[in-house]
């Protein structure tokens, strides 16, 4: 069943066939009659052995293009053109047809693992039971080359791992089993769509790597699906940008990342954050008071209390730590930028800001005031101070209220302001976030993803507060509209001059905002400082290695380099 | 892939549920206009005409004492659907506020609430009503009582569940740190978001109800006979069935076609609610 080993393949060798050819590719979906297709004439072909990276923002239609050949698409869709896989037409193949081709021709490895394995059976079990359907392998062989598959793709203890359970794995892990699983049939496409956008910085440079290797190794022709051009940068040999349904620009990698021609291309790759790339519009304002003794600042007196003050504080759930320990200041105006991967507790600690998470010790001040063992109750009256922007625009406001009843709830609990008093504010505070005041009649799922990221910060600033927490505020975003989303709350922090914890897991767009930036692992502060020294000088290892796997649209680009 | 359909439309498109609509609509309308709508007065005995089988005078028969059967049962149905909605309106006005209090806070109230709710719930729904409508002796306001309260603890079980995911959502962290009190979050962020599970709860909680009532008054324990009901009227066709079949047949047929009505209804109102039903 396996493929011989070859060796790796210089570029120059691999001007051949290629296994996956689309041309005129056309995928309309249902109650899109009216409307433009999700995918308009692409054309595209990958080699074997070859990395293409198809590129584009969310509603571009990378998704929609390779899914829609396989048909992996909802009921009614109309796919057109044409899509060749080693020969055979794809388009018009119909379910059964395509059933065949599926998994074992062409495999997908999908973004989220943590869904995508079966929590109840073991690895080994979910892993075997793909070999003895697709190729009807006994027993004892499909144990082996279960096996064989999760030593390719680069997990240790193979033997003890097939006995085990998702659960016991971490999400690269199982990204790792999902991709032994997607090769399991020797496929000559593997497309892989955002593998790597659940996972953490570090993670993800180990799983480009081995989508990288496998391509080199097996041949294995590879189409990268992704929104990060520091992930093309990386791995891919040649990219597609799509907008809008349409690819406006196809080539080398280092060709388009390089010398991008066309507008749309060079628009997003200016908006990709970089890291080393801060400029005057990131700097913090001038008149932000240096905050590296602030702790000493007696609490109570007013003006001159920092807008946040953490001492030693610790968060347990039951018997495990999310935080501990951790000290940090955030002054009027400034912003303080808060890194970490999942599980790091810098969320934990920014829930702990805005007391919606409780500490178990420690202290929490805001402006002085300290909040940590109010009651909810007692605390209601400080809400007004702090407030917090969160990941998810999507979830973060209430799917039954207009825009302007939202806004509108904060204003009327702490202020006087009613009927066209209040009407005027809830308008004032939409032309803040530079949006069209007689949107406030609309509901949230009227509006796009960077509109609603934009209500959220409206009504989190309805109430003035002197500390805003920002989870995460853009990672829901695409490029260019997180560019919007940040240019957007730096003004409005120089207008209004609060204090901002930005908290993040991409240093790029921290020192884009912050001028001091804290790194937090497992819970605890490993580093802090100001930004500029902290990213180009760091102390501490771990800042070190997550400045390494940091993706960048700089690389070199691999091979022709 | 937007979502065009409301979910009015979303019904309105599904057959089933059309057709649940269409009936529920037609049978309810039916024993409400049941004054105007009889042909005869229900209680008007005619010992000329006892067990008259169908005919145009009286469509449906005549019973024992010369009653005239379809206007019997347009007031049955009426009773029915009365005292099944009464009943499930009292539940959920019991179950929403103590299942959305668990939900919410789940130390202090939820323990309480849950593990009375399960000791109840350890009953079957139709023995619980029996017994209670035993207990509070036989009127139609006992027996919507009984029912309301063998119907709590599947509202109640809904709305609890909804009101743990919702606590759950960020727009309710977002409420909560913009200074909303715990009534603010309650009834303006996690009672409306959870209006559809209660909807579609309330509507398949409906024939279940009638079905109980049907059954206490078929035992003498719901609406006392000379006033008509379903039950009433299938339970006194009993001992007839072979003289005059037609007593049991459309009194019984009425019952299933009304409940069939409202178990449509709820199950196209489930798919209709359903956000993921949109693409579709």
């Amino acid at each position: 069943m396996t493929r011989p080993e070859e060796a790796p393949r210089r570029r120059e060798e691999r001007e051949e066939e290629p296994v996956l050819r689309a041309s005129g590719l056309t995928v309309r979906f249902p109650g899109q009659e009216g409307h433009g297709a999700a995918v308009r004439g692409l054309d595209l072909h990958v080699a074997p052995g070859e990395v293409l990276a198809l590129v584009g923002e969310s509603g571009s239609g990378k998704s929609a293009a390779t899914m829609g050949v396989l048909g992996l698409v909802p009921r009614g869709t109309e796919v057109g053109g044409s899509a060749v896989l080693g020969g055979r037409e794809l388009v018009g193949l119909g379910e059964r047809g395509l059933r065949g081709i599926r998994g074992r021709r062409a495999a997908v490895v999908f973004q989220e693992p943590m869904t995508s394995l079966n929590p109840v059976f073991t690895v080994g079990w979910q892993l075997r039971e793909v070999l003895r359907v697709h190729l009807g392998m006994g027993r004892a062989a499909a144990h082996a080359r279960a096996r064989e598959l999760l030593e390719l793709v680069g997990l240790d203890e193979a033997e003890r791992r097939l006995r085990g359970y998702p659960h016991q794995l971490s999400g690269g892990q199982r990204q790792r089993v999902m991709i032994a699983m997607a090769l399991a049939c020797d496929p000559e496409v593997l497309i892989a769509d955002e593998p790597t956008t659940a996972l953490d910085v570090t993670v993800q440079a180990g799983i480009l790597r081995l989508l990288r290797g496998l391509a080199d190794r097996l041949g294995t022709a590879i189409v990268l699906i992704t929104h990060d051009m520091g992930v093309v940068a990386g791995v891919a040999d040649r990219v597609v940008v799509m907008h809008r349904g349409e690819a406006v620009e196809s080539g080398e990698v280092g060709r388009v990342l390089g010398a991008p021609r066309h507008d749309y291309t060079r628009r997003l790759l200016a908006s990709v954050p970089r890291l080393g790339a801060s400029s005057a519009a990131g700097a913090p304002p001038a008149d932000a008071p240096p905050a590296a003794d602030s702790g000493a600042a007696a609490p109570g007196s007013g003006d001159a209390a920092p807008a946040l003050a953490v001492r030693e504080l610790s968060v347990h759930y039951g018997s495990a730590v999310a935080v501990s320990g951790v000290s940090l200041t955030v002054a009027r105006g400034e912003t303080v930028g808060l890194v970490g991967e999942s599980g790091s507790g810098k969320s934990t600690l920014g829930r702990c800001a805005v007391g919606l998470q409780r500490p178990s010790s420690g202290s929490v001040a805001v402006c002085g005031t300290e909040i940590s063992g109010l009651s909810r109750r007692r605390m209601r009256p400080l809400r007004r101070s702090v407030q917090m922007v969160f990941q998810d625009p999507a979830s973060s406001l209430n799917p039954r209220m207009t825009v302007g009843a939202m806004l509108a709830e904060p204003l009327r609990r702490f202020g006087p302001a009613r009927g066209a008093a209040l009407d005027r504010r809830v308008e004032a505070l939409l032309e803040d976030v530079r949006l069209d005041p007689d949107m406030r009649h609309r509901y949230p799922h009227q509006f796009s993803g960077g509109q609603r990221q934009r209500v959220a910060i409206a009504r989190a600033l309805a109430l003035e507060p002197d500390l805003l927490v920002a989870d995460e505020p853009t990672s829901a975003l695409d490029v260019s509209v997180q560019d919007e989303i940040l240019e957007l709350l730096t003004a409005l922090q120089r207008e209004k001059g609060f204090g901002c914890l930005f908290i993040s897991h991409d240093l790029a767009v921290v020192e884009r905002m912050s001028s001091r930036v804290a790194v937090m692992r497992g819970g605890e502060l490993v580093e802090e400082g100001p930004t500029t020294r902290v990213l180009s000088d760091p102390e501490h290892p771990y800042t070190r290695t997550l400045l390494e796997a940091a993706p960048s649209v700089d690389a070199a680009p691999r091979a022709t380099g | 892939m937007t979502a065009t359909a409301t979910p009015a439309r979303r019904l309105l498109r599904n057959p089933a549920g059309a057709f649940g609509l269409a009936l529920t609509v037609l049978l309810v309308g039916a024993g409400l206009l049941a004054p105007l709508a009889a042909p005869h007065d229900p209680a008007a005995v005619g010992f000329d005409r006892l067990y008259a089988p169908p005919s145009w005078a009286s469509p449906l028969g005549t019973d024992e004492l010369g009653r005239d059967q379809l206007s019997r049962i347009l007031y049955g149905l009426r009773a029915s659907v009365l005292i099944g909605v009464a009943a499930v309106l009292m539940a959920a006005a019991v179950a929403v506020p103590l299942g959305l209090a668990a939900g919410y806070y789940r130390r202090v109230v939820d323990p309480v609430v849950s593990r009375l709710n399960d000791a109840v719930m350890a009953f079957p729904f139709l023995v619980l009503a029996v017994g209670l409508a035993a207990i509070l002796g036989p009127s139609p306001v006992n027996a919507a009582v009984a029912i309301g309260v063998s119907q709590v603890p599947n509202i109640l079980r809904v709305m609890r569940g909804e009101a743990l995911r919702l606590s759950g959502e960020q727009f309710v962290d977002a409420a909560v740190a913009g200074g909303a009190g715990d009534a603010a979050v309650l009834f303006r962020h996690i009672l409306p978001n959870a209006a559809n599970a209660l909807l579609v709860q309330v509507t398949v909680g409906i024939p279940a109800a009638i079905i109980a009532e049907a059954m206490l008054s078929f035992l003498g324990l719901g609406v006392q006979p000379p006033t008509p009901s379903l039950g009433v009227m299938l339970s006194s066709a009993q001992s007839t069935f072979a003289q005059a079949p037609w007593l049991a047949v459309f009194p019984g047929v009425a019952l299933v076609l009304l409940t069939l009505g409202f178990n449509l209804l709820g199950d196209g109102l489930r798919d209709a609610l359903d956000p993921k039903g949109a693409q579709r």
